[in-house]
């Protein structure tokens, strides 16, 4: 399985759902997405990424949280788990060492 | 709530989605709705339609509990199917390329088949209507084998024979038609007797069947030919000009002949136009040929049987003429659809 490294969309979800803590639900990921990446996606994408990340064992999901605007009915809320906080981090580390050694002169000339 | 999202789609989601992940979808759903709905319920509908289809992919579908033994040997068979396939890939390309290249031809050819046999399909009563073939012999040698034959035939032949029940004739024309100073170009126009649109199934558009060609200088056209002339004006009563001195009245439109058809004309001048350029020979004579002649037999008359006659008719008729000159006619049935 590919399961070790996440793709750069699945990224961005996982930070979103990690800014929301504990409201995060599709809606709000998406919001979340759009205000920050200026960025549209559908909300079924969203939801396939959500459930994509879950069976990979990188969230953990529980319905809570039901609305009136929601016709009553619960949100599919999800937070981080141990391995996906995991992952997020090493993709940083990962990041963080390219950058570093990205020798001076390569980029201050732009 | 005072609006609720189309119901049709909803029932879609409901029998497609994971029953475990529908009350999240369908709650996003609604809230994005709900949010929408400021702007109108088509609007809204239109978004929530577009964004529910989004979730009609497998990742959102029912999981089948029980994988029933049926199932599971049509999933094997596909699977060696393909490994088979992927193994001998070069021999499998060769097959099933072969294969592809045979069916495509072998359709280009019933295409190609269906439509010769399609020929003259449009025409109604057409197993009982022939065309009458002229050769001519001098001094016993074949002289002469057209298609076209002399003028008289089909008329004597209604006359004398009983089971000719009807007859029309046709006289190509190469005139010029003009109206005023503009020309038009036509295809193989014809002098045709005025029983043309009994004798065969050309709709008229306007005009009736048996009037359009009864006196001289009337002239009948094709759908496609009127709207050059005349473009959306009504044709009939229209003059038009043959080779620069005769007048011509439009009495009559046809629909336009189907390309798959022996004769393609787009007008037709009433026979009597020719009968009065020449004389009444062009409708009895023996003598004069490149007329066709199409005679209509009464159904189920044998046109075997009937030909045996023709010796008998021909000496009837022309014998004595034809003896003075050493020469000799005979008649040929052809059913034009064989022809090709």
């Amino acid at each position: 399985m590919k399961g070790t490294n996440i793709g750069e969309l699945e990224e961005l979800v996982m930070l979103s759902v990690a800014i929301l803590f504990d409201d995060a639900y599709g809606v709000a990921v998406q919001r979340e997405i759009e205000s920050r990446c200026n960025r549209k996606i559908t909300i079924s994408t969203v939801h396939s990424v959500l459930s994509r990340l879950e069976d990979k064992g990188f969230m953990n999901s529980r319905y809570d949280g039901a609305t009136p605007e929601r016709g009553g009915r619960r949100k599919h809320l999800f937070t981080i788990s141990i391995a996906g906080q995991k992952v997020l981090e090493e993709a940083r580390l990962q990041r963080n060492s390219m950058w570093a050694a990205i020798p001076k002169m390569a980029l201050s000339k732009s | 709530m005072k609006h609720s999202p189309p119901k049709g789609i909803i029932k879609l989601l409901d029998r497609f989605c994971d029953p475990v992940l529908l009350e999240g979808i369908r709650g996003d759903l609604d809230e994005i709705y709900q949010t929408n709905i400021d702007r109108g319920k088509f609007i809204a509908d239109w978004k929530f339609a577009f964004q529910a289809v989004g979730f009609l992919r497998i990742r959102f579908k029912k999981r089948k509990t029980q994988n029933s033994n049926l199932e599971a040997m049509f999933k094997n068979y596909f699977t060696i199917t393909w490994r088979n396939l992927s193994r001998h890939s070069f021999y499998s390309f060769i097959n099933i390329f072969g294969l592809a290249v045979g069916m495509a031809a072998g359709f280009l050819i019933l295409q190609y088949v269906h439509y010769e046999l399609s020929y003259d399909g449009h025409f109604e009563n057409k197993e009982n209507i022939y065309r009458v073939q002229t050769n001519r012999y001098n001094k016993g040698e074949l002289s002469t084998q057209w298609a076209s034959g002399c003028a008289g035939v089909g008329l004597h032949m209604k006359q004398d024979l009983p089971a000719v029940k009807d007859f029309v004739n046709l006289k190509s024309s190469g005139a010029q038609v003009s109206i005023g100073d503009k020309y038009f170009e036509l295809e193989s126009p014809y002098y045709a007797g005025s029983n043309f649109f009994e004798v065969f199934s050309v709709p008229l558009i306007s005009g009736i069947d048996s009037l359009v060609l009864k006196d001289p200088f009337t002239v009948v056209l094709s759908e496609s030919l009127a709207k050059k002339m005349f473009g959306n004006e009504d044709p009939v009563g229209k003059i038009i000009k043959q080779n620069e001195s005769e007048d011509f009245k439009v009495t009559g439109v046809f629909q336009d002949i189907p390309e798959n058809s022996h004769m393609e004309f787009d007008l037709l001048y009433s026979f009597e136009t020719y009968v009065a350029f020449t004389d009444e020979g062009a409708r009895t004579a023996w003598q004069w040929d490149g007329f066709l002649n199409y005679v209509v037999l009464y159904p189920n008359t044998d046109p075997e049987k009937l030909s045996e006659k023709f010796p008998d008719f021909i000496e009837a008729r022309a014998g004595e003429e034809l003896a003075n000159y050493d020469s000799g006619m005979e008649f040929i049935f052809s059913h034009w659809i064989k022809s090709i």
